[in-house]
């Protein structure tokens, strides 16, 4: 609090975002302060000084265009050859994950019904599709499937394709 | 006076233009289009805070390539700076743990000639008292000032870089001005600051 006037209303006075009578109230006692005039004037220089710095700063460190180009290109060489090991290694390990737990519950309940199960938890999870079904949607999958092979193969069974698939 | 709520300067339409694209698309395209924007911005910050160009490069990369990868995870076009230099913090003070450690295994290890350089060069006469008027701050409020008018932040992007409420920010920003309002000369006003520092240092 600054002469009965608290830090809130000088922040908001400084910023032009006060209403008008608590700015008229602060502008009267200026009038009268010769103190609160000269932290204004201050503070006022301040701000004008420190925009000035913005501007000045944007001319510093000069970038020639062959530089940008340079690290333009390392920094695509990196996002190719993260996207190229993300597409190599998951996605086959996705789709020999998938094929393994067909198997296990192949072997519980039938061919056709593991194959629709698969289908099914898919569709109904984060995926959306069973060739959609990438690592960040697994677990979302892999839930769906786990409760609809509950159904098929009773409790025990649903256990197992959830720890098979958690691995 | 300008309005404390806008930046320091105003992005350029290309730019704000370029980010649109960019977050629609997310296209290789796209981001090389907004790369020039964005780039040069985060180097520079990098080496205000008196890092080597080499290593201000390598961390600018860094940021622009985590940028690429994450945008998905940006809802909000209107967040996307304090995001960024949020992204360049986080970088940055990764970087000088690493080097704290580093230095602690070689004990001392003296500038590089190139380092030196560059400092030499960097240091016009408004940016060395800037420094030294920053020196009357504590970090915190040196690092807000810097982010808001070295890198033109505004108050809500500065809210987002830092994870602070809007009105910490604004009375952080308070308090520092007032500190350096006590600091900073009486005649530095209108005209460009660095003639008149250099004048002012001849005299």
């Amino acid at each position: 609090m600054i002469h009965g006037i608290s830090e809130q209303a000088w922040i908001q006075y400084l910023d032009k975002q006060l209403e008008v009578s608590e700015r008229e109230r602060i502008e009267a006692h200026l009038a009268d302060c010769a103190e609160c005039r000269e932290f204004c004037k201050r503070m006022a220089r301040t701000d004008e000084f420190l925009h000035r710095l913005a501007d000045e700063h944007a001319e510093r460190f000069p970038l020639q265009n062959e530089q940008l180009h340079i690290n333009l290109a390392k920094v695509l060489a990196r996002v190719l050859d993260a996207e190229a090991r993300e597409g190599a290694l998951s996605r086959p390990a996705i789709a020999q994950r998938m094929k393994y737990l067909e198997e296990i519950l192949a072997a519980m309940c039938g061919e056709w019904t593991a194959v629709n199960a698969l289908r099914v938890a898919a569709t109904s999870s984060l995926a959306g599709a069973h060739e959609h079904v990438t690592q960040d949607n697994w677990m979302s999958f892999l839930k769906k499937l786990t409760s609809i092979a509950s159904v098929f193969c009773g409790d025990a069974g649903a256990r197992l394709l959830w720890e098979y698939g958690n691995v | 006076m300008r309005s404390f709520q806008e930046r320091t300067t105003p992005r350029r339409e290309d730019e704000c233009q370029a980010l649109e694209e960019f977050m629609c698309l997310r296209s290789a395209e796209s981001f090389c289009n907004l790369f020039r924007f964005l780039y040069p911005q985060v180097r520079r910050y990098f080496l205000a805070r008196g890092i080597n160009q080499m290593a201000a490069e390598e961390l600018a990369q860094n940021v622009l390539f985590t940028v690429y990868q994450r945008i998905g995870a940006l809802l909000e076009r209107d967040c996307f700076y304090g995001w960024f230099f949020k992204i360049a913090r986080n970088e940055m003070l990764q970087y000088l743990r690493q080097q704290r450690r580093r230095i602690r295994i070689a004990e001392f290890e003296p500038l590089t000639k190139e380092a030196e350089q560059i400092r030499a060069v960097d240091h016009s006469p408004l940016f060395s008292h800037f420094e030294e008027w920053m020196t009357h701050l504590e970090e915190t409020e040196r690092e807000i000032i810097m982010l808001r008018f070295v890198d033109g932040l505004s108050y809500e992007e500065l809210a987002e870089a830092l994870g602070l409420p809007l009105g910490t920010v604004k009375w952080r920003i308070f308090n520092a001005k007032k500190k350096l309002a006590k600091i900073i000369p009486v005649g530095l006003a209108t005209t460009r600051l660095s003639v008149q520092i250099k004048v002012a240092t001849a005299q």
